[in-house]
């Protein structure tokens, strides 16, 4: 699923993109989590078609995302990050999208609708 | 190449910064991904350790003439009282700042151990001293 998709999906909308190219990933699943120490478990195998979502917006989610090669984000609950976070999301190439669902209804509007299936 | 990195207690801020490095400098240096993304796994779960659980501590980091990934982890206290049970996953005792911050699940060092080629920990309550190294 292209990320225009998912932003469609769930109303998402950009808070940084560190390259257009993330517009060309074909996201073949997500993991929803608000424990980076989950993600870090779980997503060992994980490469750049692995949509990291969470309702944290703090650094670690973006060293979380550095460290696991994820190349997006999606925060819910419509968090959104400052300039410093920015900074820190540049520093570690990823790209970051905000959506006003709660992390149950965002990962259900997904899933419902293929990612992961 | 060596490198050293100072670690403070509760900089949660910088958290992670030290491994983002020696990341980058594993990748210029053309290691394996799959190696490198179990080095990088391994190292930001230890400083993070670090942060939460010591007073502060030094992350070593060696690359040897085979190309073999050396981490070393030491702290000043105050120590594992029980490294065993610490290894359990879902064992711990992460304060609630740390937890707010997305860690303390407790799978931390078994993570660790399962991305390492030889995993070593010692623990007194002068301090932790944990080896790893990735092939």
């Amino acid at each position: 699923m292209k990320l225009q998709e998912i932003l469609d999906i769930v109303d998402g909308r950009e808070l940084y993109i560190d390259s257009p190219h993330v517009y060309e990933i074909d996201f073949q699943d997500a993991f929803g989590t608000d424990l980076m120490s989950d993600a870090l478990c779980h997503l060992r195998d994980a490469d750049e078609t692995e949509l990291l979502i969470t309702g944290l917006a703090n650094m670690q989610i973006f060293h979380t995302a550095n460290t696991l090669d994820l190349a997006a984000i999606l925060i819910v609950r419509g968090k959104t990050i400052d300039e410093h976070m920015i900074q820190g999301a540049k520093m570690s190439n990823v790209s970051v999208f905000v959506t006003n669902y709660t992390m149950y209804e965002t990962c259900g509007r997904l899933y419902e609708k293929g990612l992961g299936k | 190449m060596r490198k050293t990195y100072q670690i403070e207690k509760d900089n949660y801020e910088d958290a992670g910064q030290a491994s983002r490095d020696i990341k980058m400098t594993l990748k210029t240096l053309g290691l394996d991904p799959k190696v490198l993304k179990r080095v990088s796994i391994a190292c930001y779960e230890a400083e993070i350790n670090l942060v939460i659980h010591s007073d502060g501590g030094v992350i070593t980091f060696e690359i040897d003439d085979e190309g073999v990934v050396h981490l070393s982890f030491d702290d000043v206290g105050p120590g594992i009282p029980d490294i065993e049970l610490a290894m359990t996953p879902g064992y711990s005792t992460a304060s609630k700042k740390a937890r707010e911050f997305g860690f303390g699940a407790g799978m931390g060092l078994d993570n660790m151990k399962n991305c390492a080629s030889t995993f070593d920990i010692q623990s007194s309550k002068e301090g932790t001293h944990l080896k790893m190294s990735f092939v």
